[in-house]
């Protein structure tokens, strides 16, 4: 089922959660919604499940306008960041609950029930614990429970509101990898919402970076991380140094007052200046964080500090001390007028 | 894993536990001094506040001895008081529980002026003189009063009738179930019946389903405390009942009664009485309280 969202708008008292926001999600994708809290992104989520109302716009699934269409009858599995999981019924019976509340004539006999229950808890690597209480499971299993939940009733949209957001870092990291997986198989059209730009890279086919009620960049993975389409959507993505070109001396080219945007670890770093180009700093700190080393370059010119990472090994060979002189250069300079900000 | 010590930890604990068993019942580690102490003053205050008049009412009835003990229990006219208090209280705290979820529901869920007030209003029966109440609903309610007249009309009598004691229950046994259900309700995540839905449950589904056995355990708390506070109340309802003997004569004032005319065994008989299923009764309704909760929330 492909989702289309039409100039979507919606406003909170005081506030403007979304601003005419269009999307199209194809059959069969899974989306990802990337961008800071308050973006605008789980509001976007819930008007496609029903859950808020837009104030203008439309949202379509497969070319019907959902609009006068309840959360009830929209055919869409929600999976919540709490996982609002029904604390009074076993796993089996969460599972089970969609099923169940169907009108008679189209409810399957309590032994179809059961085989399909079975059939998804095997399908989540739950295998046995359909007895259990959801108080009586990690975070990881309850996440897996609360999706199992939702795809029983088979649903034609999945929509999961930062799924993983109340998971340590590990567990976040399978269970990323295991929806991904789970996605392949079941090709159901899903949207998910993350703050995580790992997250989002590693996990959807594509990618829809948001701020302040706006989209900024729809695109693949790759897309976004190599060509991203304004500085938010830059610095969003990860660590970023800026370079205003006017202190640099080769700005000749441009009149204008532009910022130069790299990434730490795309930074050519010279014992010796090789060009003119090179910004002179001095090591001012050092720290490692497991395979990456991440140095502090103190700007001669008093420009600020720039950030460079190095793979551990080459941090060795290159026996670098506090207080070395370094010529930084970018590797893949991005500019951005400065007008766009 | 490397076991040197030849002996399963599982033992040394399993000893280790069970000779701090004992102690373990009553004392839980704890970062705040002084258990001795309060836990002493709990016992000595309740004793001197709850069991001592209490075992006193034992101690008196035990002087009259079996048989004239069983005679005052038994008379006609005390069994039918029981049965008019038993039941009003029951059917009246039922009531209740229908209506102050209701309330509760309305007064956490919906955002409409005038909110507050309706709030406040709520906690009026705690502190209005039950006599006061009394008074005031039996003008309402009698065949010629405000109220009353219309009921007249359809031969229904309320005032001076079991009814009428119902309404006098009903009025000051609301606050207590709405006072504990909302709390509840106000912490009742909403996605709980947003999953609910998306899920493709309906209205009722949702509040059989989903919402009514999270309310539960609160619900049977607010229910026990209206159905105490029933037996228990005589203000607002020997103004309101008419107050027949056999009819409308609720066990309170048939033990005030019986004091007015020096009949000591009778009143300390039927209060002994009463004593004894209030407690069975308030234990079963506790039981069920603790099995909801644990079903509600299972560690």
């Amino acid at each position: 089922m492909s989702i289309v969202i039409a100039g979507v708008s919606k406003a909170f008292v005081g506030f403007r959660a979304l601003n005419n926001v269009s999307l199209e999600v194809p059959t069969g994708q899974l989306v990802a919604l990337l961008g800071p809290s308050g973006c605008g992104k789980t509001t976007l989520l819930r008007i496609v499940a029903g859950l808020d109302t837009q104030d203008s716009g439309a949202v379509l699934f497969d070319g019907t306008d959902m609009s006068q269409v309840s959360a009830r009858d929209r055919g869409v599995g929600f999976v919540f960041q709490q996982y609002a999981l029904f604390r009074h019924m076993s796993v089996f019976d969460n599972i089970a609950f969609g099923l169940t509340v169907k009108p008679r004539s189209e409810r399957p006999a309590a032994n179809a029930i059961k085989q399909k229950v079975e059939q998804l808890l095997e399908l989540m690597q739950l295998g046995g614990l359909g007895q259990r209480y959801p108080s009586q499971l990690s975070g990881g299993q309850r996440q897996r429970v609360a999706l199992a939940r939702a795809l029983a009733v088979e649903p034609k949209v999945l929509l999961l509101d930062e799924p993983f957001g109340a998971l340590d870092a590990r567990v976040r990291k399978e269970l990323r990898r295991w929806l991904r997986k789970l996605h392949d198989e079941l090709h159901v059209t899903s949207i998910f919402v993350t703050h995580d730009q790992e997250e989002a890279l590693e996990v959807a086919d594509t990618v829809v970076v948001m701020n302040a009620g706006k989209i900024e960049q729809v695109g693949s993975p790759d897309d976004i991380y190599d060509s991203p389409a304004s500085p938010f959507v830059y610095q969003f993505l990860g660590d970023v140094n800026l370079f205003q070109t006017n202190a640099n001396r080769n700005a000749r080219a441009e009149r204008l007052m532009s910022t130069v945007y790299a990434r730490p670890h795309e930074l050519h770093l010279e014992r010796v200046p090789s060009d003119r180009e090179g910004i002179e700093t001095r090591l001012s700190g050092q720290r490692r964080i497991g395979a990456v080393v991440r140095l502090l370059l103190e700007r001669t010119d008093g420009g600020g500090v720039i950030e460079a990472e190095l793979t551990h090994e080459r941090y060795l060979s290159e026996q670098w001390r506090d207080g070395d002189r370094v010529w930084v250069r970018p590797m893949h300079p991005r500019r951005f007028s400065d007008a766009v900000h | 894993m490397s076991n040197t010590l030849n002996v399963d930890p599982a033992d040394l604990s399993r000893d280790y536990f069970r000779a701090k068993a004992w102690r373990g019942h009553f004392r839980r580690p704890s970062v705040l001094p002084g258990f001795g102490l309060t836990f002493g003053f709990t016992l000595f205050y309740l004793t001197l506040i709850v069991l001592v008049p209490l075992s006193a009412l034992f101690l008196k009835s035990i002087q009259f001895g079996a048989e004239a003990f069983w005679i005052a229990a038994t008379a006609p006219r005390v069994l039918a008081a029981f049965r008019v208090s038993f039941g009003c209280a029951l059917l009246a705290a039922g009531l209740n529980v229908v209506f102050g979820l209701l309330l509760a529901w309305v007064l956490v869920r919906y955002r409409f002026p005038g909110r507050r007030v309706c709030d406040a209003l709520v906690d009026l029966p705690f502190a209005l003189p039950t006599a006061v109440a009394g008074i005031s609903l039996a003008a309402l309610y009698a065949p010629k009063g405000w109220l009353g007249q219309y009921f007249a009309d359809w031969g229904i009598k309320v005032a001076f009738t079991p009814l009428g004691i119902m309404v006098a229950l009903l009025f000051v046994g609301i606050p207590f179930v709405v006072r504990t259900v909302q709390p509840v309700l106000e912490n009742f995540d909403l996605s709980y019946e947003e999953a609910a839905t998306t899920l493709g449950a309906n209205r009722w589904q949702i509040f059989s389903r989903v919402l009514l056995p999270a309310l539960l355990p609160a619900t049977l708390t607010g229910f026990a405390l209206a159905f105490a506070r029933g037996l228990g109340e005589y203000g607002s309802v020997i103004f309101i009942a008419g107050n027949m003997p056999m009819v409308s004569e609720i066990v309170p004032l048939l033990i005030v009664t019986k004091l007015e005319q020096y009949d000591y065994t009778g009143a300390t008989a039927i209060a002994v009485v009463m004593l004894m299923l209030s407690f069975a009764m308030l234990l079963v309704i506790n039981l069920l309280q603790a099995w909801a909760r644990r079903a509600e929330q299972r560690r």
